[in-house]
């Protein structure tokens, strides 16, 4: 045809030639004749180009039927056939329905997949094998929802739904989707021995020396729990053992308390020892991480003898919540100490109430034949990390000649003092400053000057001085071993307050600087130069694994810029270096990231360097476990399954009774548009056009030509 | 020049150098705290008892840590001066009335920290009691307990104050204005307290009962001074 039909192509461009080079034509006689045989010959050109229109039709084709399988690995657990798992017990029920649908009348398409965390398809269903780390019915319900040329869904499943999806969201989705679920309920076996620690619960917070209660929720099945112990563990460190008791079959909630230790960071572990025969051993423990926070910091005010500025520091101090006060006063000489926070009585400095847990000691214009043998205390207390403020007055200078020389920011050795009014001002924001916000920053023009400053002669080097008098020093601090310390130079800074000038806010002003200055001493600081830690003791396998490093210099002030790298050893003995990357906006902060699919401990060295010199070393350990959710609970849910079923208009049957389903998987032919494309060439209207174009063409030669 | 002047001279010459040095570089010690009786307008005598807060002063010094200058000072309830004295001392046997404005100046003084004694010397009373009422309308005069620590904070009166001389009858109160749980004005009232801290040759009271005054004196500063 295609042949033919460029013959006459050919034949008609001869004749449009042919009237082209006609003589004896007049021109508007030609002109027709042309423009017709030019236009059939488009018209034969293009039926022989063979382009094709589109077209819709309506035709019936075969109703899909999506079969999902579970191909989770809790489908491989037994069944209660004998030498069956959950889902090979399942398939010869499943190859009747297939079978079934294969023979029905409407001859449905039978489309297979299977769904563990992802919904996939299957070339041979009857292979498939229950591997998946964990199910997600959710995916299967909203794949298949979404695919308009799904008619049912039939899904094999033993409900063990345990990525977690809410049933609510489940069910909506299902709804949703607006097709019917038919469930085939894989039927299980014996429950294999298990045990599991559902949660593990402890407040986030608690405060240092104060007692909790941690929980735990733990399920055996399978086994008898008398017997049974769980062990306790602190960062690794055992603390208790605890009976489960006569749980056999039940769930129970243990319960311990702990006494919380030092400000850090701590996890809690409850570990169940592997039962014989149990399959999942991944959810034998649970862990729960609480911060341990400072308690209310002690402070221990030691008062050279009664004094307005005495009792205004009293006043200032036993008004912060944030503080704890012991005070003593010294009421007669040489050194007849008073309590002064509880019932008035005399109490010897040495007294161990007097210094239990305290965090930093402020001495008040204290001579220092009054404080005995106490200095050196004071100082070796320093070094460990408490804090020391010295208030100035009449009795400074004799504190210079004393051991605490060694840990006080200036040379007090002959120091003076002037009786005449003093100003504070501001010389730098930070130290014990750092906290004396106020509000809008403390306006120290407008408040009444203090009487009385202590000269000195040197402020010792590395030392702030955030306050200054007409250029001298007035408050100096420093850090010194763990501990700070810091020296105010006057002892009239209850003008603020007994003043004809003083009003609320320089009130306000000297109990807050008081107070920011106790906040400064007995700040928790970090007390080892290199910090590691995991942010889980526990990590999924393939799930990342985040190391935390808090890295200080030798004040233990944080330290951004040092080179920090982690030996890690992997669970399975491998090592590898590991840099640690700092972390912005928090100085002295730095992590890596690690991930590792086989189970067993994780362990970090981390070092860190800074100038080339080596700062410290930490460790850091957790467990990568069995990455399977899956087994954290293997029991069927057929509640879940029937519950889907019932919301979407289905059915859910056991696994065995899979002929119940074939009426309701059958679905019939549908409807559907296809689109189509036909061939300018098939179409009739060329055919005509043709001949209608030959047919004037003949007509006006033999009108007007006779060519 | 004389040998013996010559002498003196030589004697003289350290001290006076020791003491322009330290007037030239600054004191050693800081001045010693100073309290001050009040020189209150009303009539009244406000400079009873002349002996009374010397002896205290030295009862003070002698028994506790606290070391207060040896004469007390005078100051008027508007004086800006009043800022300087962390206690005031106030007797009488008439009249006391203060100004607006030295109600004003010691209202703000009493509320900034320092403490006001009041020590009915017999006839106060009547007077004392509507001024300070004008003084703090909004802080009644309130009898403190026996267990209050001003009784406690030295020496122990389980029972209250010591009877110095007898008034009114029955036994002798102690009241006080308090703000935020401090007492800033403590009055002494059918005790004469002050009277009892006399030289022994004024009332020829019995050692004990001046020893009883003394010890509450104390008891008094001591609060004062550590609240």
């Amino acid at each position: 045809m295609v042949a033919v039909l460029s013959v006459g192509a050919l034949a008609l461009l001869s004749l449009v030639v042919t009237a082209w080079r006609a003589r004896g034509v007049p021109l508007v006689y030609r002109v027709p004749i042309l423009l017709l045989r030019l236009l059939a010959w488009c018209v034969l050109l293009l039926a022989v180009a063979g382009p094709t229109v589109p077209g819709l039709q309506q035709v019936m084709v075969p109703g899909v039927v999506a079969v999902v399988i579970d191909t989770s690995r809790s489908m491989g657990l037994p069944a209660r056939a004998p030498g069956h798992t959950r889902l090979s017990a399942s398939l010869p029920s499943l190859r009747r329905l297939a079978a079934d649908l294969e023979r029905s009348s409407a001859s449905p398409e039978v489309v297979w997949y299977g769904v563990d965390t992802d919904l996939v398809r299957l070339s041979d269903p009857w292979t498939a094998q229950p591997r998946g780390p964990a199910t997600d019915l959710r995916q299967a319900v909203r794949c298949l929802g979404m695919d308009a040329s799904v008619s049912r869904v039939v899904m094999v499943t033993d409900g063990a739904d345990t990525v977690g999806n809410r049933l609510p969201d489940l069910v909506s989705l299902a709804r949703t989707a607006g097709k019917p679920l038919l469930v085939l309920m894989a039927e299980a076996g014996e429950p294999p021995p298990d045990v599991a620690v559902d949660l593990v619960s402890a407040p986030t917070r608690v405060r240092a020396g104060h007692e909790f209660e941690l929980s735990a929720s733990v399920r055996v099945q399978g086994y008898a729990a008398a017997g049974l112990r769980a062990e306790v563990t602190c960062n690794g460190q055992r603390v208790r053992s605890l009976s489960l008791g006569d749980r056999a079959g039940a769930a129970g909630l243990l319960r311990t308390r702990i006494t919380a230790g030092k400000p850090g960071r701590y996890t809690y572990a409850l570990r169940v020892r592997s039962l014989p025969g149990e399959v999942a051993a991944g959810n034998n423990s649970g862990s729960a991480i609480v911060e341990v926070v400072p308690d209310k910091p002690v402070v221990l005010v030691i008062a050279g003898a009664p004094s307005p500025e005495y009792a205004a520091l009293k006043r200032a101090l036993l008004a912060d919540p944030d503080l704890q006060v012991r005070l003593t006063v010294r009421k007669a000489p040489p050194s007849q100490f008073w309590r002064d926070d509880t019932a008035m009585t005399q109490t010897p400095l040495t007294a161990p109430s007097l210094w239990d847990k305290v965090s930093a000691v402020v001495l008040q214009d204290v001579p220092v034949s009054a404080l005995g043998s106490l200095p050196g205390r004071l100082v070796r207390m320093v070094r460990d990390g408490s804090g020391l403020a010295v208030l100035g007055g009449e009795n400074l200078a004799s504190l210079g000649g004393s051991a605490l020389r060694e840990v006080l920011p200036l040379d007090l050795t002959g120091a003076g003092f002037v009786d005449e009014a003093v100003r504070p001002q501001l010389a730098s924001v930070g130290g014990p400053l750092v906290h004396w916000q106020g509000q809008g920053g403390p306006r120290l023009a407008t408040y009444p000057a203090w009487r009385g400053r202590n000269t000195v002669r040197a402020v010792r080097p590395g030392a702030d001085v955030p306050l200054r008098a007409a250029g001298a020093p007035l408050l100096v601090s420093w850090q010194v071993g763990r501990g700070r310390a810091a020296v105010l130079l006057s002892g009239g800074t209850h003008r603020w307050q007994l003043s004809p000038q003083a009003s609320a806010a320089s009130e306000r002003a000297l109990a807050e600087l008081f107070s920011a200055l106790l906040a400064w001493l007995t700040e928790v600081r970090q007390d080892q130069p290199v910090v590691a830690h995991f942010d889980r003791q526990q990590y999924q396998a393939g799930a990342p694994a985040r190391l935390m490093v808090q890295v200080a210099d030798a004040a233990f002030r944080p330290l951004p810029d040092a080179q920090v790298t982690a030996r890690v050893r992997l669970p399975d003995g491998a090592t590898l270096q590991v840099p640690c990357l700092p972390v912005r906006q928090a100085p002295g902060r730095y992590e890596a990231t690690l991930a590792h699919n086989d189970t067993g401990p994780l362990r970090a060295t981390v070092q860190a360097f800074s100038g080339g010199r080596r700062l410290g070393t930490a460790v850091a350990e957790a467990q990568v476990i069995e990455a399977s959710a899956e087994l954290m609970d293997s029991r069927p849910d057929q509640g879940l399954l029937e519950l889907l079923a019932a919301q979407t208009a289905g059915a859910a049957v056991p696994a065995s009774q899979a002929a119940r389903l074939s009426g309701r998987a059958a679905v019939p032919p549908v409807t559907a548009s296809r689109v189509t494309r036909r061939q300018i060439l098939g179409e009739p209207w060329v055919l005509v056009l043709l001949l209608v174009l030959w047919s004037a063409d003949w007509a006006v030669r033999r009108r007007w030509c006779n060519a | 020049m004389t040998r013996p002047c010559y002498r003196v001279g030589q004697l003289l010459a350290g001290p006076a150098c020791l003491f322009l040095a330290l007037v030239c570089c600054g004191s050693l010690t800081a001045a010693p705290l100073t309290v001050a009786r009040l020189k209150y307008g009303g009539g009244g005598d406000w400079y009873a008892n002349p002996t009374g807060l010397p002896n205290l002063i030295r009862a003070v010094n002698q028994r506790t840590a606290i070391r207060l200058a040896p004469v007390p000072a005078v100051v008027e309830p508007g004086s800006a001066r009043l800022f300087d004295y962390p206690i005031v001392f106030a007797t009488g046997h008439g009249g006391i009335a203060f100004n607006a404005a030295e109600r004003a100046n010691l209202r703000k003084y009493l509320l900034g920290g320092g403490f006001l004694h009041v020590d009915d010397n017999y006839g106060l009373d009547e007077f004392f009691r509507p001024e300070v009422r004008r003084l703090f309308p909004d802080k009644p005069l309130t009898e403190l307990p026996f267990s209050h620590p001003i009784y406690h904070c030295f020496y122990a009166f389980p029972r209250g104050l010591p009877k110095i001389h007898e008034h009114h009858g029955g036994p002798p109160r102690g009241y006080g204005i308090v703000h935020r749980g401090r007492v800033v004005l403590f009055y002494s009232y059918n005790t004469d307290i002050n009277d009892g801290w006399e030289d022994a040759e004024v009332h020829n009271d019995p050692a004990e009962r001046r020893e009883a005054a003394l010890r509450m004196g104390v008891n008094i500063i001591t609060y004062a001074l550590t609240h």
